[in-house]
This record gives C-alpha cells, sequence and structure tokens, in this order.
C-alpha cells in the first residue's frame, strides 16, 4: 500500500523528531532515566515521554543539518540563543531596550565566531541541541515548554535550566554546561562587558611593545 | 623571528595540488616537530614542515581572549573527550601548544622514568641518560625558576601550602625578556615566551626548511613496511575544511609530531601495521579538577605569570601505582576562562563573576595511566576520519578528584580564604572547611557535573621496548614501519606527572639526534 501524503509527512515528521531525540538520549542515559527515581529529585513530566521515546528503540538516524552546518549561526539557532541569553545572563544585560538590542547582536555575533571554529562534528551537535529546543515536541520533552521560546518568560526558560543543572542525567547537564558555557564565555570576553567582573583589561602596551620589539 | 625570506606557504592559498620532496617530513610544529626541524634542518637535511593551524605572529597576539581562542586552538577552545566529559584546551597554530601555553617547564619527574623503566623496558630513558637532554633543553629555550614574586592567585598555593607544611617549590619557565603581564595563553604579545614560534621554527627556515601551514596531513602511502608518500589537504581560512587542493609529498622519513590526538590518528586513517591492536590506545591527559576561593584582598589573577609555583605533596602518595596522585597549579584567571570554570547561569553566575578581582583557582592535574585501574582513554576515528579522544571515567579518577577537592580546600582556607568552592555544578560556596568538606563529600561524582579539563594530551604511540605492548622503540622508531618516527606527547607511557613541554623538547631532541646521525654521520656534533 502506498501510503498517502498526510502519512509520509507524518512519518518524515517522527523521523525528524525521533533524529533529534538521539541527541538527548543516549543508550546510557536510557539506562539512568531507568533508574531514575522520582522522589529523590523531581523533574520535568516530559522527561517521562523522553523515556518513552528511547524505550521504543526507534531512534532512527538521518538529522539532516547539512543546510545549517554551512553557515556559522542559522536564523533559527540564533533566535534560540537569543531566548536563552535573557536567562543565562540575569541581570547582566542593559535594561533599556534599544542598548540590549545592540548588546544581545554583539554577543550573537561573538558565538557565531565561536561556532564557526567548531568541528563538523561538534557543530552538528549543537545543531541538534539548538534544534531541539526550537522544535515543540522535543521542547516539550527536554524542558516541558510547550509554548515556543520566545512566549516563554526568563523565569521559565532559567527554572528548567535550574532542572538541567540539578537533572541526574548527564545528557542534561551537558546541555547546561554546553548553552551557558558558549554564552557566558563569549559575554565575559566581550570588552564591553568587563566592568561587570570587575576585570580592568589587558594592559595597555602598544608603546612598551614597539620599544621592546625595536631593542 | 619568522622573516619575509623564509619558506612559508599558506595552504589556503593555493590553486593547484602540488608534488613535494624532502629528506624528512614533519608532521606538526609543536614542542616536538618544532625542537625536530631545526636539528634536523641544521644537519643539512631537506625539511618540509606541514602545520594544520595558521601562522600568527606576536604582532597579532593582542590579549583578547576571544580572538585568542578561536585563532590559536583547536575548535575556538571548544574541544573535549568523545562524550564531552573532559573539556581539552590545544593549542592549534603554527608552535602548537608551545605558542599558547603558560610555560611551565618541569623535567619529568625521576619517578615516572623510573617506571617507564622498569614497566616499560626503556633502560634508554633512565633519568641518568636524560640529563644532558633536559640541560641542552633548558639552553635553548633559556629555561630557569622564575625569578619575580608569584604573583596573588600563585601565592595562595604557596602560603597555603607553607602554612600546612606541604611541600611546594618555584616553577622554571622558557622565557627572556618576560615583563610579567600574564598573557601566556593567548599568544606572548612580547616574543618573551621561548616557543617554537620564535625559536627554532625560524631557526629551522634560516637553514632552508620550508614550512606549509593551514595543511592537514591526511593520509600515508604504505607498502609494505615503509611509508611512500604523505597526502595532506589545504585548508580553508578557518583551518578546518579542505580547500580541495592536495599536496602529495615524498619524502626519506616522516616524522609523527602532531599531538597525541592526531599523531595516532594519522596512522590509523593509513591502515599502519598495528598488529597486537595497541596504537591509539593508552591515552593520557592529566585530568584536571578545579576549586575556586573568595579571597579577601584582590588577586588579580589576571595579570603575571599565570603559573610560577607547584606543589607535589600529594603527587606520590603509594609510589608511581595505587591510587592517583595529583600535582597541583593554578590556572591564569581572565573572565571568558573563569565563566566557563562556573559553569553557572543566571543571578549565581553574575554573583560570581562579580567577585573575580578576588578570585582564586587552584587546579589538581591527575597522573593518569600508572596504574591498573588507570588504562587511559583510546584514540579513535571519528565518521569524518578525524581522531577524538574516548576517554571513559572511573572510580580511580573519581577517587582522585574528591581528594584533590578536599587537599586544594584546605590549602586555600590556610591561605585566608574566605569562601571555597568545589569546580562542579552543584558547587557553592561554603566560608568553613568542615562545611565543604561536608559538601565535597556530599556532591555526586559524575561526568558533566564534576568541571574536569585537560592541557596535556599524551600517549597513544607508547613508547617501549616489547612491540607487543608498544607502537614505537625507544629510538622513537615505529615498530612496524623503517621510516617513521614519533617524536611528539603520544611517544609517552604513560602521563607525565608533570607539565608535558619540557619531556617533549627534551625526548624529541634525544630521538631526532639520533635519527640525524643515523641519515648523516657525523653531523649535529655539539649535541649530548
Amino acid at each position: 500500500m502506498v501510503p498517502g501524503p498526510g502519512l509520509r509527512l507524518a512519518a518524515a515528521t517522527g523521523r525528524r523528531y525521533f533524529a533529534l531525540m538521539k541527541w538527548a538520549i543516549s543508550e546510557q542515559d536510557a539506562r539512568e532515566i531507568r533508574s531514575f527515581d522520582p522522589q529523590r529529585r523531581r523533574f520535568l513530566g516530559g522527561l517521562a515521554g523522553a523515556a518513552w521515546l528511547a524505550g521504543t528503540g526507534g531512534v532512527v538516524s538521518g538529522c539532516s543539518s547539512a543546510n545549517v552546518l554551512r553557515v556559522p549561526l542559522a536564523a533559527a539557532e540564533t533566535r534560540v540563543l537569543r531566548m536563552l541569553a535573557p536567562a543565562i545572563l540575569h541581570g547582566l544585560l542593559p535594561a533599556q531596550p534599544a542598548a540590549r538590542k545592540d548588546s544581545l547582536d554583539e554577543l550573537l555575533a561573538a558565538v557565531s565566531t565561536s561556532v564557526s571554529s567548531l568541528s563538523s562534528a561538534s557543530r552538528e551537535q549543537l545543531a541538534r541541541l539548538l534544534a531541539a529546543l526550537d522544535y515543540r515536541i522535543t521542547r516539550w520533552l527536554l524542558t516541558g515548554l510547550w509554548k515556543p521560546l520566545h512566549e516563554a518568560t526568563v523565569a521559565e526558560i532559567d527554572a528548567f535550566l535550574h532542572n538541567w543543572r540539578q537533572s541526574s542525567v548527564g545528557r542534561f547537564n551537558l546541555a547546561y554546561r554546553t548553552l551557558t558555557r558558549l554564552l557566558a564565555t563569549n559575554w565575559f570576553a566581550l570588552p564591553a562587558n568587563y566592568r561587570q567582573s570587575g576585570y580592568p583589561g589587558p594592559p595597555s602596551w602598544p608603546a612598551g611593545k614597539s620599544a621592546m620589539r625595536e631593542a | 623571528m619568522i622573516a619575509a625570506h623564509h619558506h612559508v606557504v599558506d595552504g589556503t592559498r593555493l590553486q593547484t595540488d602540488q608534488r613535494l620532496e624532502a629528506d624528512v617530513l614533519i608532521v606538526g610544529t609543536g614542542a616536538g616537530g618544532g625542537v625536530a626541524a631545526e636539528l634536523l634542518a641544521k644537519s643539512g637535511l631537506r625539511v618540509i614542515m606541514l602545520e594544520t593551524g595558521p601562522l600568527q605572529l606576536g604582532r597579532d597576539f593582542n590579549m583578547q581572549e576571544q580572538r585568542a581562542y578561536n585563532r590559536l586552538y583547536a575548535e575556538g577552545a571548544n574541544l573535549a573527550t568523545a562524550d564531552h566529559g573532559i573539556a581539552i584546551l590545544r593549542g592549534r597554530a603554527v608552535g602548537g601548544g608551545t605558542t599558547v601555553n603558560w610555560t611551565t617547564s618541569l623535567r619529568t619527574p625521576d619517578q615516572t622514568l623510573g617506571y617507564w623503566v622498569n614497566r616499560f623496558g626503556l633502560a634508554e630513558v633512565s633519568a641518568e641518560k636524560l640529563a644532558p637532554w633536559f640541560d641542552w633543553a633548558e639552553r635553548r629555550f633559556n629555561i630557569k625558576p622564575w625569578g619575580i614574586a608569584p604573583n596573588a592567585n600563585n601565592d595562595v598555593l604557596r602560603s597555603g601550602c607553607a602554612r600546612l607544611g606541604l611541600q611546594w617549590a618555584v616553577i622554571p619557565r622558557n622565557v627572556s625578556g618576560c615583563a610579567n603581564l600574564g598573557y601566556c595563553g593567548m599568544g606572548c604579545p612580547l616574543d618573551a615566551k621561548q616557543s617554537m614560534l620564535v625559536t627554532t621554527i625560524p631557526g629551522a627556515l634560516e637553514y632552508g626548511a620550508s614550512l606549509y601551514v593551514r595543511t592537514r596531513a591526511w593520509k600515508l602511502e604504505i607498502r609494505r613496511d615503509r611509508v611512500e608518500a604523505l597526502i595532506a589537504q589545504a585548508l580553508d581560512a578557518k583551518s578546518i575544511n579542505p580547500t580541495g587542493v592536495t599536496l602529495r609529498i615524498r619524502a626519506t622519513h616522516y616524522l609523527l609530531a602532531g599531538g597525541a590526538i592526531h599523531s595516532p590518528a594519522l596512522l590509523m586513517r593509513s591502515h599502519a601495521p598495528d598488529p597486537y591492536r595497541v596504537l591509539g590506545k593508552r591515552s593520557f591527559l592529566h585530568p584536571t579538577s578545579t576549586s575556586l576561593a573568595r579571597m579577601p584582598t584582590a588577586v588579580d589573577g589576571y595579570y603575571g605569570a599565570p603559573q610560577s609555583i607547584y606543589s607535589d605533596h600529594y603527587q606520590w602518595p603509594d609510589g608511581a601505582e595505587g591510587p592517583a596522585g595529583f600535582k597541583l597549579e593554578v590556572p591564569p584567571i581572565h573572565p571568558g576562562l573563569a565563566a566557563g570554570i562556573f559553569g553557572w547561569h543566571g543571578r549565581k553566575l553574575a554573583a560570581g563573576m562579580q567577585d573575580l578581582p578576588r578570585l582564586n583557582i587552584l587546579l589538581a592535574l591527575q597522573r593518569d595511566g600508572f596504574d591498573e585501574q588507570s588504562p587511559g582513554g583510546e584514540v579513535q576515528l571519528q565518521g569524518d576520519g578525524r581522531g577524538i579522544l574516548d576517554y571513559p571515567l572511573n572510580d580511580h579518577l573519581w577517587d582522585g578528584v574528591r581528594r584533590a577537592w578536599h587537599a586544594m580546600a584546605e590549602i586555600q582556607f590556610a591561605a585566608g580564604a574566605c569562601a571555597v568552592m568545589p569546580g562542579h555544578l552543584g558547587g557553592e560556596f561554603d566560608t568553613s572547611l568542615a562545611g565543604i568538606r561536608a559538601q565535597i563529600d556530599r556532591l555526586p561524582l559524575a561526568p558533566y557535573q564534576a568541571a574536569l579539563f585537560s592541557a596535556h594530551l599524551m600517549g597513544g604511540c607508547g613508547m617501549g621496548a616489547n612491540p607487543r605492548a608498544s607502537v614505537i622503540a625507544a629510538s622513537g622508531r615505529h615498530h612496524q614501519l623503517e621510516n617513521l618516527t614519533v617524536v611528539d606527547g603520544s611517544v609517552f607511557p604513560t602521563s607525565v606527572g608533570a607539565n608535558p613541554q619540557l619531556s617533549i623538547f627534551a625526548h624529541s631532541a634525544r630521538i631526532t639526534t639520533g635519527l640525524v646521525r643515523e641519515l648523516k654521520s657525523g653531523a649535529l656534533p655539539d649535541m649530548p
């Protein structure tokens, strides 16, 4: 029987979600999830669904992110990172809208440069994680948020980041480390933000430098 | 200095495929390849050097973290082990790790060499036999104990150890005319660091060697027990993707110095003989844990020689084997690096970071590979053919991490810390030693939760007398390939137990001098 277009679409969509879940759930994590003790540590309801997905063994490869990999950061990826930034950098972004936008633009440009230095394998892993946060079902499974990230409050994003940090499932800790490090490292390394850490910046050296070189 | 009359070719700019010939082809320009290149070229041999990374000179180094990480480190300093359990800082530019390391130049500990002699049948590398090679390297790279007072970050380690009666010592550094800036990790803007970039590579070029940058050694063509040629890929401006232009280089001898991931990976991709399945195994990286302290006064850990004090008090608890020993040092504390170590977000991150000037960080570098429970990791090939290090974390390692957190916290409080926190996602600053000890015992020891780093990749092409248990002989020669020699950190049969650059200098000089005397008898009379 030839499947109709609706079924084909559903199958294709399903494959895509399964592929995304491949990022989120490995064999080892599946074991951890099975031994997960809800009494000991509460976690988002989505986790049960994630475990079910992993348990079906329906994880297939073929998440084609080839288009994404050709650019430093795809538009959808930038959008996700822009939504996460106010929670990860809470209290550090300027309050005034125009300044805030400039600040975020500068951060995303720096992140984009970092991302362009990644090997294709690392780049693909990051692409999978960001795509998983962009697609509704995988986002819900990973974060408990059904609504788009841009409709989520800083508190809601902060809450799932906390859950990721405190999770006993390694992949959530890794996702937490990956995203917080990407944004925080680039943020604090920007000269415009030195004062937030009290870092006076590198010594001003050009004059002395040339003097030394000539000596 | 690398100058205009030197033969330097940028792979990115090559338009057509190249066929080249040399007496010796060297893959990699770090501590191993750099030392070898100068000695070989000086002896009159025709030398070609290949470097994956770009050529960046002192004038390009502007002390900005982001620029430095993106240009000078593998993956923009985002490299990690296969499961991301350990973050890896690995230099990737002309000069390799020596361009970006923190200048610590310690000899291989006698205990390590004794272990190599006894366990791996390496009589050639006893402390006594290696001494003249260390002497040579210390002269060549102006290595001397740091003569200026340690910065306050290093002084936390010194004063804490002194108060507790623990061993500590001043670190020797490979610098000349150092202005104590503190930016060694971003490339020395003064060319004071005696890295390969300003010493042996210009030296080799002056003797007529050629240097191809942004050029990746991809495959050795092997026939029976000889390497016939090496195929290399010209790379794009980011030194990541091939441009499509290839280089085919034929040489009498091939010298691998691509580091402990890339040397084994190149041999694997080339299907080099490996009859006993030892290639890429026993890879080590000094898994490094951290402890953060808030000090009562400014530490300003971003300024001053990054590493000037170390302690080996906990390095050899039961001799070489048994529970993991660790060496204590400090990192430079620049804001990007520190934000990464915190591993936090939101208000907690902002609060942690706003005290950056008062922050001290201690590092515990675990000595891996000395015990049956510490077999190290394994280099594997990924789908795209590039090497990756799979390094499983086990209880032996976690036991070392927990003991190191205890030791570091005690030292930090002894040095006057107001509050201490282990580098762990669940870590919290605590103002009492008792409190922090309870916290350390409570924290789950799991990948990603405990922050683990490495800046030292070693092993994978291990040296040994027995071909069934090693890849190369003490001479550096591959056990099965007669015209291939390895001179980088991959030759070490265990981790070094000290920052490896001086060990690599000494082994590369020893191995290369032997090779030169074989290829050109009578050359290099002034070497040991």
